[in-house]
């Protein structure tokens, strides 16, 4: 089953997404902060990584970068979450780098569509 | 021969034809002759050779006689030789026949008569001797015989054969003559003949080239001295020597020449004359025309004028001297002379000035007005003095002629000559002519300088005015109070003369002032005001700040209080002396000062002070304007921060707010399903209850979020590109379960071929799930049917969203509030069917940002339909600039109970948009027009209730338009309110008119009209305002016809005269009048609240000229820029002239008919 980092601060967010995922039959691992998920995206090598914006330590823009700057973790599909689609958020995620873009509140029927469709992308070619 | 033969002929004392007459009788008689002598000469020759013939014919009768006398000689002697009587017998009778023979000689030698004479006597002895011969022999005496016979009778015939043969050779001899002589007459006459043909001949030469000599001589004479008279010579006369008809012309021609030459010579006396006139004129006209040039070229000096006109005068009217007097009423005193002998000029000024007296002759003609000419001054007994006087200075004759300006003596010039010879009726004209040039160039003088006093007071107040104005754009264009004051103090400077001048403002909680700005200040100076501040009260500024009141210090050396302050120390060793200091004051509050530094000591006039105060003024409002300004920029600076951190407090909320929602929406969604998976199914309802309300309260803080970010200006779109039939799919799923709820169907019907498109993917999916939704939620049990189609016009491709549900629709009103914020007219919409009134705003917001727009259709009723209308492919609007309203189409507002429609003619799309809301309002249906073109063929298709027209519109102008109308009968009663907003300053106008009447006037319309404006108690007073007093006088018999009380005016005040004598019932108006027009007139009117509810029936030209068009928008422009109406106040009045017209109890109907108000629908 394809492994998901999940980096988010909120822990009830963390807590209700991850639950939701792992229903869905998705391992999840979870990171607090920037610093922590591209610690974890580098040691934990998962398949996709769900991450928080604004995230305490190192923020979701700045660990995006750092993510797609790094050989080991380039490869690895970023789905990037926002509290609300602020002026030019999209723009500045996939800026970053991020592959894809959500917002929250998780439409989660949505979100599993996007996700299905980056590991799709992942594993094709 | 040559000269002397015409002249011989010339000379002849008979006419030419005479003259040709005797040549030709000459040469018919020398013809005449030479014929005669001809024939004489032919009758000579004949007569000769008749004389030769006959004597041919004598000379052969002489041969023969000769022959027969030998003969018979010869046979007398033989016989006698022989005798025998026979044979003395044959002798003796041939003897006897003999005898005839000589008488037939005789006969034929008539002119040898001696001859003949004597051979007859030699033959008659002959005979005797033969006969004596014969009687001898006879007698036998033979021997005897023959003896006689041969002595005598042989010699006797011998002598007569010679005389015989004498005869012959006689007549031989004459016809040699005759025929010599015959030969030599012959020769004779030829010549005789050829002389007289020579002779005729050259006499015909001579005569004929005598006469004609003596003719053409005298011709090419004539013709010679013609030339010369014809190029001027009569002095020639022709000397011709005939005495015939060219004699007579000669003679004729000379008394002519001679005539020709007096005639001229008179005539090169009266040219001389006139040409001498003529000169003399142009000498005048010259002199005038020099005179009227100094005139307009030195209107300052007019010396040289009046120098010009005496000597003119004097020199053209032949005078000795001339002078030239002006009269100030009382005195009159000598201006200008000419040729004045120096004692003549001291007596003279001696004289004068002097009091105007009739002692002198200036005085006579000043104070009598007319022309003084004495031809000779000794001969007036009654000037005893002036002749005194002229004998002194040697004159004899004057002249004076006053210079009369409208009839007043100003000055006269005065012209003496030395001889009594009177002035000529045109000398005195002239002179006269020299005294009006003189008037009008005093005049011109004085006009000169009344006009220079102006011009230069004018300049002045210009250049203040002009100042004044700089410095008032300084004051409002530029809050930099340092360049405002800058400014202010140049141009004080300038305009007060001065030479420096400095700005102070004044520090209240110090109490000092301090240098703000300078004008040619020295640097010193400058460093003396910053390090030296003036304190309150001392000081020329701080005086003039504590008495609140200029003060000047006149000289600054004569000034010893202040003597040794620094500032007074600078200023003296700068050379300044004197200095003016203006208290810049507001409501008695001291703000600053002004001063201003002179060179030169002395007062400074009240002129300046004035004006420097006008300066003051404006430092006053530069400086508070400065200060309000550095206040507002505190403030908005303040403001700013305000709105940053709003925006970033909602930012913040939203973020806040999102993440417990996140947790209940997540949770909440998640506890649904996982109650369904533990079988817990009676926790889902209560579970979704908490979902939904949680997603509600998500999609109102989501909304309020865009809406600030709106407002903010912040939103942006994000384009891409999407295919079309997906988003539908997708957005159509999503609403779904909201369309299940109120058991509603949904009908998706997308045209083939819709294919991509690009925009905003998440704000059109927004849009349309936020419309769908809407209709779910509005309709219960029914269809809810999206359509999509492309749309291709002549700007491009567009997408059409059209939503239409069959739920409760809406009032036009409630329409027309629809997309706008936070309008919650009935908040029992909001708590029926929920929803922030929000989302229509915002949808239209992005599709307004997107370039696209939202409408709507709808009636109470019967459901509504939505466009949406983006275009294909979104372009990226500039930063900060929203894309402008699309273009409406006619919006027609289906109204159920067929309301009143207006059509509302304007180019303008916002002011459509206006008037559609503000219809809409009212309850009207509304059509809109955007030119006069459409407008009239709407008007005619659609029959509507009102038209409002725009006056100021490109192509066909609201006038043309409202002659258009008036002009169609079927149109012509439809009420149009003519109307102009501008959108710039929010500011409108309407023409508050009743009706249209238009020029010329139908009768049968105005009676029309008139009708509905019946008289309620006649006789009823009408207002006639009309310059055209024609149709005036027609306009009244009509009305008074129709029992109208008629009270007149022929332009806009005096129509407001009228009405305040007597308020009448009706006012009849034509708009182009002189003075005050109808707008004017109009404007005027409106301002009486008491005459306000007066209709007004307007009278406009049927064909207007583009000056017309020009001048009436010209008057609507003018009342626009004035500032006529506010928009609402616009509305208001619209909102009565509609009432008008419609009436009151339709109004009533259709504003009852408001049901339900649905208009909030977020």
């Amino acid at each position: 089953m394809a492994k998901i980092l999940l980096i988010e601060d909120n822990e009830m967010n963390r807590d209700m997404l991850s639950r939701r995922l792992e229903r869905r039959g998705y391992q999840v691992s979870i990171a607090v902060d920037g610093e922590q998920g591209v610690g974890f995206a580098q040691s934990e090598a998962p398949d996709l990584i769900l991450m928080d914006m604004s995230l305490p330590v190192l923020n979701g823009w700045e660990a995006a970068r750092q993510l797609k700057a790094a050989s080991e973790t380039r490869a690895i599909p970023i789905i990037a979450l926002t509290a609300h689609a602020m002026l030019g958020d999209r723009e500045k995620a996939i800026e970053a780098g991020c592959d894809d873009f959500d917002t929250k509140p998780i439409d989660l029927p949505r979100l599993l569509d996007k996700i299905e469709a980056l590991l799709a992308r992942k594993t094709a070619p | 021969m040559r000269q002397w033969l015409p002249l011989l002929f010339a000379r002849v004392p008979a006419t030419v034809h005479t003259k040709l007459l005797a040549a030709f009788l000459a040469m018919v008689v020398l013809l005449i002759f030479l014929g005669a002598v001809g024939l004489r000469e032919l009758r000579e020759s004949s007569r000769r050779t008749e004389d030769v013939v006959n004597l041919q014919k004598k000379i052969t009768a002489y041969r023969q006689l000769q022959h027969d006398t030998t003969a018979q000689l010869y046979s007398v002697a033989s016989a006698l030789l022989v005798p025998n009587e026979q044979t003395l017998e044959a002798t003796l009778r041939q003897l006897k026949s003999f005898t005839t023979y000589v008488d037939s000689l005789q006969f034929i030698a008539d002119d040898q008569a001696a001859l003949a004479q004597q051979i007859r006597k030699d033959y008659e002895q002959f005979i005797q001797v033969v006969v004596q011969v014969v009687e001898l022999i006879r007698g036998g005496k033979i021997a005897q015989g023959q003896e006689l016979h041969l002595t005598q009778a042989s010699t006797q015939a011998e002598r007569l054969a010679q005389s015989m043969n004498q005869l012959v050779i006689k007549a031989e001899i004459d016809m040699a003559l005759r025929l010599e002589e015959k030969k030599e007459a012959f020769a004779t006459s030829r010549w005789i003949v050829i002389g007289f043909a020579v002779g005729s001949i050259g006499l015909a030469m001579v005569l004929g080239y005598a006469i004609s000599w003596s003719l053409i001589g005298p011709v090419k004479q004539m013709n010679t001295r013609l030339r010369q008279i014809a190029s001027g010579d009569f002095s020639q006369r022709l000397a011709v020597p005939n005495r015939d008809e060219l004699g007579a012309l000669a003679d004729q021609f000379n008394t002519m020449a001679e005539q020709l030459q007096d005639s001229y010579a008179n005539l090169e006396q009266k040219v001389e004359e006139r040409t001498k006139e003529l000169s003399e004129t142009l000498e005048q006209q010259t002199a005038i025309s020099e005179i009227m040039r100094r005139v307009g070229s030195s209107p300052t000096d007019v010396q040289p004028v009046f120098d010009a006109i005496v000597k003119s005068a004097a020199r053209l009217c032949d005078g000795l001297f001339g002078q030239l007097y002006r009269f100030d009423g009382e005195i009159i005193s000598l201006i200008a002379h000419y040729n004045l002998s120096p004692e003549g000029l001291e007596a003279l000024q001696r004289t004068f000035p002097a009091r105007a007296s009739r002692v002198t002759w200036v005085g006579r003609a000043i104070l009598d007005r007319t022309v003084i000419h004495v031809p000779d001054v000794t001969s007036d007994p009654e000037h005893q003095f002036a002749s005194e006087r002229a004998r002194a200075l040697g004159y004899r004759c004057v002249l004076a002629v006053p210079m009369l300006r409208e009839g007043i003596p100003i000055g006269a010039i005065r012209i003496s000559r030395g001889e009594p010879k009177p002035f000529s009726a045109s000398q005195i004209e002239l002179v006269k002519t020299f005294a009006d040039q003189a008037v009008i160039a005093i005049e011109n003088l004085r006009l000169f300088q009344e006009l220079q006093a102006q011009t230069q007071e004018l300049t002045r107040t210009v250049e203040e005015m002009k100042a004044l104005g700089e410095v008032s754009q300084a004051v409002s264009s530029t809050l930099d109070l340092e360049t405002v004051l800058t400014s202010i103090v140049s141009h004080a400077v300038q305009l007060s003369g001065t030479d420096a001048g400095a700005i102070y403002e004044y520090d209240e909680t110090t109490e000092q002032f301090h240098l703000r700005a300078s004008h040619r200040i020295e640097e010193e100076l400058v460093k003396g005001l910053r390090d030296n501040p003036i304190h309150f009260g001392t000081g020329t500024v701080g005086r003039a700040a504590a008495t609140r009141a200029p003060v000047q210090v006149t000289d600054l050396l004569q000034e010893p209080e202040y003597s040794g302050s620094v500032v007074r120390l600078i200023l003296r060793r700068l050379g300044y002396r004197s200095l003016l200091a203006i208290p810049f004051l507001r409501e008695d509050r001291v703000m600053g000062g002004l001063s201003v530094y002179r060179r030169e000591a002395g007062s400074f006039s009240s002129e300046v002070v004035n004006l420097l105060q006008t300066f003051a003024t404006q430092s006053v409002l530069a400086i508070q304007n400065a200060r309000l300004f550095r206040e507002i920029a505190d403030k908005s600076r303040q403001l700013e921060g305000a709105s940053r951190h709003k925006s970033e407090f909602l930012a913040n909320m939203s973020h806040e707010l999102r993440t417990p929602l996140n947790a209940i929406i997540g949770y909440s969604e998640m506890l649904e399903e996982e109650a369904g998976d533990l079988g817990q199914e009676a926790f889902v309802p209560d579970l979704q209850k908490i979902h939904g309300a949680g997603k509600h309260l998500l999609s109102l803080i989501n909304n309020i979020l865009d809406l600030s970010k709106i407002e903010a200006g912040k939103m942006d779109l994000y384009l891409e590109n999407f295919e079309i039939v997906p988003m539908i799919q997708e957005v159509v799923a999503t609403v779904k379960p909201l369309i299940e709820k109120n058991a509603n169907t949904i009908q998706v019907n997308c045209a083939d071929g819709l294919g991509a498109m690009r925009a905003d993917l998440t704000k059109v999916r927004q849009t349309l799930f936020n419309l769908l939704s809407n209709a779910c939620k509005f309709t219960q049990r029914g269809i809810i049917a999206l359509r999509v189609a492309r749309e291709s016009v002549d700007d491009g491709h567009w997408i059409n969203f059209r939503i239409s549900d069959a739920g409760i629709g809406m009032s036009p009103e409630q329409a027309s509030k629809l997309f706008q914020a936070f309008t919650q007219a009935d908040t029992s919409t909001t708590r029926k069917y929920g929803g922030t009134g929000l989302g229509l705003a915002i949808s239209q917001n992005f599709c307004h940002m997107m370039g696209g727009e939202i409408t709507v259709q709808s009636a109470l009723g019967q459901g509504s339909t939505f466009t949406v209308r983006l275009p294909a492919e979104v372009v990226e609007p500039k930063v900060g600039q929203l894309p402008p309203l699309e273009e409406p189409t006619p919006i027609a507002l289906q109204s159920s109970e067929g309301a009143p429609t207006v059509l509302v003619i304007d180019d303008d799309p916002t002011v459509r948009d206006l008037m559609h809301r503000f219809l809409s309002k009212e309850g009207l249906q509304m059509i809109a027009a955007t030119s006069g073109e459409e407008g009239i063929r709407l008007a005619r298709e659609l029959h509507p209730a009102v038209i409002t027209l725009d006056v100021l519109m490109p192509g066909m102008d609201g006038w043309a338009v409202l002659t258009a109308l008036k002009a169609d009968p079927v149109l012509s009663n439809i009420p149009v309110i003519m109307l102009t907003i501008t959108d710039e300053k929010q500011m409108g106008y309407a023409l508050g008119a009743a009706d249209y009447l238009t020029k010329p006037i139908e009768w049968e319309r105005l009676a029309a009209v008139l009708q509905r404006y019946e008289c309620p108690r006649p006789p009823c007073p009408v207002l006639i305002v009309e310059d055209d007093a024609s149709l005036r006088e027609l306009l009244r018999r009509r009305l008074q016809k129709e029992q109208w009380t008629v009270i007149e005016a022929e332009n806009g005040r005096s129509g407001l005269e009228r009405m305040a004598q007597r308020q009448p019932e009706l006012i009849l108006l034509d708009l182009m009048m002189p003075e005050m027009d109808g707008f004017q007139f109009l404007e005027e009117v409106r301002k009486h609240e008491a005459w306000r509810s007066i209709p007004v029936i307007v009278i406009t030209a049927k064909t207007l000229t583009a000056e017309d068009r020009q001048r009436l928008n010209g008057s609507v422009e003018k009342i626009l820029q004035k500032g006529a109406y506010s928009r609402e106040e616009l509305i208001r009045e619209v909102r009565g002239l509609v009432a008008a017209f419609i009436g009151t109890r339709q109004m009533a109907r259709v504003e009852v008919s408001d049901g339900e108000d649905p208009a909030d629908r977020g």
